[in-house]
């Protein structure tokens, strides 16, 4: 399935380049992920808690960070095996255009859900993966105001 | 196809068991009439480590009207609601809805409770709840607390429930007599999850249509309170509200699926509030 | 034994309950449902498993004299309860005119499902004695059969339906 949106955020196109490729970010960001582990420059071993209505299982994910074209495009990929429960892979594509109130984050995504969880949860698909790439752009939107990821010395140009 | 592993207890008390949330938090489920957690555990798409049985706790069951309010504890099985003349008298929409909730062996297990608790955005009882403007009375370490079943529901299977809380009633303002109450489902096969439905419930005065409220299901994250549709077809009633049906798309947040496009859940959603008002006039 | 309301069961544990009228105990794995338990512990294997979700109907069992599907509870959660199967309800007669209604109009086939099919038709027989076909279907929505079309089950059970009302009559 594709889910595809946009989201603005006060924020430099920079400050969320940096927040995307911190691993620190990327944990607070994935909706119940426990830990993130950089295996390689740009792979990382994610473990992710979901617990969704009749889903209430652990899986591990292994995540490619691939900055396409530094700083505005990044795609991140990520390959999930949920054991028993079944497999998802998801491309995210993401494209930062700088705009006068900071950074306009346009997102076009690629999911795929198969093996028990696809087949039993069908009529639930779409919307818990709308809702799983909402919650991943909210939570980056609060990780970036933050200062660990936020320059405080930033000056985001007035309307 | 069969469960994994965890530990169980079994509290005979609310207090007993709110602490066993607290001890084994967050890595618990709630057992209750089990005919969605039980499925859940037997087709490992849930692993909790710890399974609080709740069927053990008399307090959580009963029915009773408590001044202008119905009181309905949370392990009332959905049968007893079903053939309960204080339900039928004080809360006829639960009635209706009662009889299309799956099978009656699982409506013998299954608790009003566990399934505003689940928040199936399929589910009946969760849609007639916000169409009643029922009450959902959680009670945690920091004692009881209720909350409007139109806030309860916060998006897909997420509720107002946190993980050291537990359901313990609903309360539902009782039926007066100027009221009417509808309901409309569409299901491929009886029992089945609905493709669409409807929880109407509406007050009258000498025949004029005042106040309604239409909650429907399976056509959003949770149940959707279509409050537009509903105060313009108040507005319109007795005239033509053909107009006020066609927006009624902009309401509702439905999704695809193998069984309807979101195309068809709102053109069902149309077709069904339309049979549900054709019967009051 | 200590009885810690608050106490974890893990593994194994102990359950006591009647089945078929007579007590029972045994030693079972906590997650054990009540459909595994009497087929795997008592051997009584005439409550079949189909979906093991709740839908097919195959599991059906009775639980202090009302049906539940047997794979969507506990073992443990049986303790001190009553729990007829249909190799009880066969053997003390109360399935008698079903069951003959069944092999008149040749209502079954493989026979998987007929236990739990079995179990609802007599919960509707004595909860709507004055059901029609409709409401026969109806109730027996939540039983899959894949052998008969179902017309024949539908067939028995109203004609049984249609005796006790003569009875009654007369």
């Amino acid at each position: 399935m594709e889910l595809n949106g946009e989201i603005q955020l006060a924020a430099t196109v920079d400050e969320i380049w940096k927040t995307l490729n911190e691993p620190v970010a990327l944990r607070r960001c994935i909706p119940g992920c426990k830990a993130v582990e950089r295996k390689d420059t740009n792979t990382f071993r994610a473990t992710i808690r979901t617990k969704i209505g009749p889903v209430n299982t652990q899986f591990s994910t292994l995540l490619t960070v691939i900055p396409v074209s530094p700083p505005t495009r990044y795609s991140l990929t990520g390959e999930g095996q949920g054991g028993t429960s079944g497999f998802a892979k998801g491309t995210v594509k993401i494209e930062l255009k700088p705009n006068s109130t900071g950074t306009l984050l346009d997102y076009t995504s690629q999911i795929q859900i198969g093996g028990k969880v696809a087949q039993v949860g069908s009529r639930l698909l779409t919307a818990t993966a709308k809702k799983l790439v909402q919650q991943f752009f909210e939570t980056l939107e609060a990780v970036i105001s933050e200062d660990e990821f936020h320059d405080p010395k930033t000056v985001l140009p007035t309307k | 196809m069969k469960s994994p592993a965890f530990g169980c207890v079994q509290p005979k008390t609310i207090n007993d068991a709110l602490e066993c949330l607290q001890r084994h938090r967050p890595d618990t489920a709630v057992l209750a009439g089990g005919q969605s957690l039980m499925a859940s555990l037997n087709m490992r798409l849930s692993n909790p480590a710890i399974l609080i049985d709740i069927n053990g706790i008399d307090d959580l069951s009963g029915i009773s009207v408590v001044e202008d309010q119905l009181r309905i504890g949370a392990m009332t099985r959905q049968v007893e609601l079903e053939h309960s003349p204080l339900v039928a008298q004080h809360a006829p929409l639960v009635s209706k809805v009662i009889p299309h909730i799956a099978h009656p062996a699982i409506r013998n297990r299954g608790t009003i409770g566990g399934s505003i608790a689940f928040a199936d955005p399929a589910a009946e009882l969760p849609a007639c709840m916000v169409a009643l403007q029922g009450q959902i009375v959680l009670q945690g370490p920091d004692g009881e607390r209720r909350i409007a079943a139109e806030e309860f529901f916060q998006g897909l299977f997420e509720t107002a429930l946190s993980d050291n809380e537990l359901l313990t009633a609903i309360e539902i303002p009782i039926a007066k007599h100027t009221q009417r109450f509808g309901f409309r489902e569409l299901a491929r096969r009886h029992g089945d999850y609905a493709m669409a439905g409807v929880c109407a419930a509406s007050d009258w005065s000498s025949n004029n249509l005042i106040d309604l409220r239409l909650a429907y299901l399976n056509v959003g994250p949770g149940p959707v309170l279509a409050e537009q549709t509903a105060s313009g077809i108040c507005r319109n009633w007795g005239q033509n509200y053909d107009a006020v049906l066609e927006g009624l798309g902009s309401e509702l947040d439905p999704t695809d699926d193998l069984n309807a496009t979101s195309d068809m859940r709102i053109h069902l959603a149309k077709v069904l509030t339309r049979r549900l008002l054709e019967e009051w006039q | 034994m200590m009885n810690d309301s608050l106490g974890v069961l893990e593994g194994d544990s102990e359950v006591h309950l009647t089945v078929n009228g007579e007590l029972v105990s045994e030693r079972v794995p906590v997650r054990r449902n009540l459909a595994d338990f009497l087929r795997l512990d008592l051997g009584l294997t005439g409550t079949h498993v189909g979906c093991e979700h709740g839908v097919c109907g195959a599991c059906t069992v009775r639980l202090d004299g009302k049906i539940i599907r047997g794979c969507l509870i506990l073992a443990i959660q049986a303790n001190g309860k009553r729990v007829d199967t249909i190799e009880g309800l066969s053997d003390d007669g109360h399935l008698e005119d079903l069951q003959a209604a069944f092999h008149a109009r040749n209502s079954l086939q493989c026979g998987f499902c007929t236990p739990g099919i079995l179990l609802t038709a007599a919960e509707l027989i004595e909860t709507q004695p004055d059901a029609d076909r409709e409401q026969i279907r109806t109730y027996l929505s939540g039983n899959y059969c894949r052998c008969t079309g179902y017309h024949a089950i539908v067939d028995a059970i109203e004609s049984v339906l249609r005796s006790n009302q003569e009875k009654s009559q007369t």
